[in-house]
């Protein structure tokens, strides 16, 4: 179910674009995308480990990630996800959208551009 | 995998579990506080969406089927909803608790056994106190219904009331909601104290809090108001029901020699905790028998006995309510057994895309679930109308059901009716969902997917279907009988000869002579001479009386009356219904007059006393001897004397209650003994009923203006009012084997239809082979008989033990009377045939052509 537009999928919950920053740089196995989205977000958001698999249900459903094997891990239950191109389209939509947002902000004087920079 | 875990992840739907499972056990280590908790409501979350998902899926679906949906539906919301509305009325009526406080401890009292030959008599005043020695009673009590009119505030208004020991208020847990409720010092010697109901405050007192100490007159008595009971106060009715009372009047505390005599007192006590109702009767036996050892002219021959006050106060109302309950529930099941049948057909039609959707990995168990919703939408649709269907016929019932069953007022659709449709529709989709699953859960899928398309029949398929129908027709069977059986009895019940003319009578109800006529017999005479005379003046009435009771009417008076010098032993001494009566009542009754003569004008105060018997009391306690010149003893009522009374006269007999066979009575001259209750009756054959009711209630209002004229009642709204009860046990019973019946023989037609869709094939083939039509339509027919029999012999033995569950409700007919086996047997078989002739038709119709096209 690929649609042209990522702009449809939008917004995006916060659990949601954690999760795909946090497989972004790297492919993670589950547990590890938890700790990162919350030493990325500074323990703001925590996803317990229902809610984060059954994102990542969802998102490997959808075609945002695909699980990879990978020989060397050292727990053989632990499965490994990475971003697929049209994920990574979908998280830089977001990525746009909050940036829009940031940059009214900053228009309307609710943020200085110096926090920003 | 520690176990809150393993529990938790059971609750998310299996696929989710065996996919991520081991995952999410791999990082348990790391796991923190709440984790587990959030395994478990993902798969509560997870559940809910594949729910929701299957609704959908399922509500898609069906919108393409809207015949099959309307007919499905229509009959769950039949079998539903007559559930709903038959479980509200037991639930009101049987399965709640008495409105009273801790309503297991009150009893109610008895002279005589209940369920025993004869009716138990009334208690004396002198008894409830007696039995205040009784160690398990922790209080007794008394009540009798009376009334009249009751003037406050300058305004006249009719009023019914209860005389009450006092401790009734303590024994039912009745409070006052202004003022207090009545004390045993009410009952003392000159005071004149009342309680009145909430809802006669707010009708003729504008709900004044000042009505406390205010005085009013009942009956031209002066009583004084000390108190208003809450709204909607239940009573306790003396004639065994639950009612409510205008107000509530002070019986005294202690009772006098005379007392002992005039037995019209309902009793009731309550139990102390703990004690059981046979140590209780046991000592009531003790306290019969030192009764009559104390008074041996009086108290011979007492048995006193105790029920619980639930039984007496339902009486056959449960049992009743039990079976048709039984029969609703019976209709669920035929109900369920066709919507089984007719998903069946819907989904072996399906059967090609099961298979698809099997291949294309979708578990058995998925497919399973998406069936089973399907039923259960449908049945909930099903369960909103039949909710509504229930409504509404509680509403047109309402009428029926106040006047047959105690409480019934209380009965509404409530918060237990609607979880008793929940379960219904629980209990239907897994009914009607699970045989086509059996049907369904073919594991060779393989052959389904090869064999949908050429619509072969699986004959196991088709086993199970007429096995539905089998049980379908073996319950409308039983039921049919059964209602057969109960509208026999009904119509033997009405018909009941009461010994008095059936039609052109009118009764009035009870009144009670006004306070001025109280006083003196003379009095009274005089004030009853000039009421029979206006009643008598009324134009078209052959002949009028008046009377302290007649059959079916308010009140039952019986008395012991001993031959004149004759001993008895201990409980034969003869006892009779007594009855006061100016000289025309067996005229207008039409009672024929057997032997000697009736009263006439020369039995007045003055001369001797005499009686007329009527042939049961002849009988049973006269036999052998002429009864003409016995004297017997009456004993009078309302002050009237008590005399030896030479018979003069036998007639025939009456009865007082339509179910039993008629008693032993005895009349004494209203001239001799006129009481100061007293109903008329007018024999007027050629005048409308109404129309004679107004002008008789005219003649009551000339005779006794201060006094509130009485309700009318023809001998057919009596036998009514007496057979309501029944007649609404039979109405409901034939409708709903009606209902039954319907749905049985749409259920043959349905399956015959779908089996003769299934054959088409065959029958072409055969018909080319030169199988001639009638051949065909013999084939499909015998079949159907060979279906229905089976369902004739499996209902015959239902109906049987359903029937002899009933037998004590049917009266004098037998509960396997032949003719109603019989005549229902035939009607089963014959609508069955019928049901099944146009599919068979349809099957000596099949083109061999056609049939065979698709080869």
């Amino acid at each position: 179910m690929i649609a042209s537009d990522p702009r449809a999928f939008l917004p995006l919950s916060p659990s949601a674009f954690y999760i795909l920053l946090a497989v972004s740089a790297e492919e993670r196995h589950g547990y590890s995308i938890a700790k990162e989205v919350e030493e990325a977000t500074s323990g703001s958001v925590r996803l317990g480990p229902g809610t984060l698999y059954r994102l990542i249900k969802q998102m490997v459903t959808d075609g945002w990630l695909v699980e990879v094997d990978r020989l060397d891990s050292e727990d053989p239950r632990r499965r490994y996800y990475r971003l697929t191109p049209w994920g990574k389209r979908i998280a830089r939509a977001e990525a746009e959208r909050l940036a829009d947002a940031v940059r009214t902000a900053v228009d309307r004087k609710l943020l200085s551009a110096s926090a920003f920079a | 995998m520690s176990f809150w875990l393993r529990l938790a992840l059971l609750l998310a739907p299996a696929e989710f579990r065996r996919r991520y499972g081991e995952e999410i056990a791999a990082g348990e280590r790391e796991m923190r506080a709440g984790d587990v908790l959030d395994v478990a409501l993902t798969g509560l979350r997870l559940r809910w969406e594949d729910f929701a998902r299957d609704i959908t899926y399922a509500l898609r679906r069906l919108s393409k089927a809207p015949l099959f949906v309307s007919i499905v539906v229509l009959t769950f919301a039949l079998g539903i909803g007559a559930n709903v509305a038959v479980f509200s009325v037991l639930n009101a009526v049987v399965i709640k608790p008495l409105p009273f406080k801790d309503p297991n401890g009150i009893v109610v009292i008895f002279d005589g056994v209940r369920g025993g030959a004869e009716v138990p008599d009334n208690l004396s005043l002198a008894d409830p106190l007696d039995m205040r020695s009784v160690p398990t009673f922790a209080a007794t009590a008394a009540l009798a219904s009376d009334g009249g009119t009751m003037l406050a505030r300058n305004t006249p208004f009719a009023i019914g009331g209860l005389d009450v020991i006092p401790d009734y208020f303590n024994i039912l847990g009745i409070t006052a909601e202004l003022g207090r409720v009545l004390v045993p010092a009410d009952g003392d010697p000159g005071v004149h104290n009342i309680v009145i109901s909430d809802e006669v405050w707010h009708a003729h007192f504008n709900a004044d809090p000042s009505v406390i100490g205010e005085t009013v007159r009942l009956n031209g008595v002066p009583e004084r108001i000390v108190g208003v009971l809450r709204p909607g106060q239940p009573a306790l009715d003396p004639n065994g029901s639950l009612g409510s009372q205008d107000y509530y009047a002070a019986l005294p505390e202690h009772a006098t020699f005379a007392d002992r005599e005039e037995r019209y007192l309902a009793g009731f006590a309550r139990l102390v905790p703990g004690a059981s109702i046979a140590s209780t009767n046991a000592q009531l036996a003790l306290l019969s028998a030192r009764l009559q050892k104390l008074y041996p002219k009086i108290d011979h021959e007492r048995v006193f006995s105790i029920v619980p006050a639930r039984n007496e106060l339902l009486g056959s109302a449960a049992s009743v309510l039990w079976i048709i309950f039984a029969a609703v529930v019976g209709i669920l099941l035929i109900a369920c057994a066709n919507v089984g049948n007719l998903l069946g057909a819907r989904w072996s039609t399906r059967d090609r895309e099961l298979a698809v959707r099997s291949a294309l990995g979708a578990s058995s168990r998925r497919i399973g679930t998406q069936l089973l919703i399907e039923a259960g939408v449908l049945a909930t649709i099903g369960a909103a109308a039949g909710v509504a269907l229930a409504y509404g016929a509680l509403y047109a019932l309402a009428g029926l059901l106040v006047n047959a069953l105690p409480r019934a007022s209380t009965v509404r659709i409530d918060g237990a009716s609607l979880l008793y449709a929940i379960g219904a529709v629980i209990a239907a989709t897994l009914l009607a969902g699970v045989t086509p699953l059996l049907s369904l859960a073919n594991p060779d899928l393989q052959s389904v997917l090869k064999a949908a398309g050429r619509g072969g029949d699986a004959s196991a398929r088709h086993r199970l279907r007429s096995t539905l129908v089998v049980l379908e027709i073996a319950l409308a069977l039983a039921l049919v009988v059964v209602s057969g059986l109960t509208v026999r009895s009904f119509v033997n019940l009405i018909n009941t000869p009461l010994g008095i003319r059936p039609n052109g009578v009118i009764a009035s109800g009870l009144t009670m002579l006004p306070e001025k006529n109280l006083g003196t017999l003379a009095a009274r005479a005089a004030m009853q001479r000039d009421l029979l005379a206006r009643l008598q003046a009324l134009p078209g009435v052959r002949a009028a009386a008046l009377t302290a009771q007649y059959p079916l009417g308010p009140m039952t008076n019986r008395s012991n009356a001993p031959v004149f010098g004759r001993t008895y032993p201990i409980g034969s001494v003869p006892h009779a219904t007594a009855n006061n009566i100016t000289s025309d009542y067996f005229r207008v009754l039409g009672i024929p007059l057997l032997r000697g003569r009736v009263f006439d004008s020369t039995d007045t105060m003055g001369s001797a006393p005499v009686a007329i018997v009527n042939e049961a009391f002849a009988q049973r306690y006269l036999q052998g001897m002429n009864p003409i010149g016995v004297r017997i003893l009456s004993q009078g009522w309302n002050d009237t004397p008590t005399t030896w009374s030479t018979i003069v006269g036998v007639v025939g007999d009456e009865r007082d209650e339509i179910a039993q066979p008629p008693f032993p009575e005895f009349f004494v001259p209203m001239a001799q003994g006129p009481t100061a209750y007293t109903s008329a009756l007018v024999y007027a054959p050629d005048v409308d009923a109404a129309v004679i009711a107004r002008e008789m209630q005219g003649a009551f209002a000339g005779a006794l203006p201060t006094v509130q004229p009485p309700g009318m009642h023809t001998v057919a709204q009596l036998v009514a009012n007496h057979t309501a009860q029944e007649r609404f046990a039979t109405i409901l019973l034939a409708t709903l084997a009606c209902i039954a019946l319907v749905l049985a023989l749409s259920g043959i037609f349905g399956v015959v239809s779908f089996s003769v869709t299934q054959r088409s094939r065959e029958f072409g083939v055969r018909m080319a082979l030169g199988a001639t039509e009638p051949a065909v339509l013999a084939d499909v027919l015998r079949r159907t008989l060979v279906t229905t029999a089976m369902g004739v012999a499996i209902g015959l033995v239902i109906a049987a033990l359903a029937a002899r569950a009933i037998a004590s409700q049917l009266g004098s007919i037998s509960p396997f009377d032949p003719m109603t086996f019989g005549v229902v047997v035939l009607l089963i078989l014959c609508s069955a045939m019928l049901a099944s002739l146009h599919p068979a038709l349809r099957a000596t119709r099949v083109q061999p052509v056609d049939a065979l096209r698709y080869e």
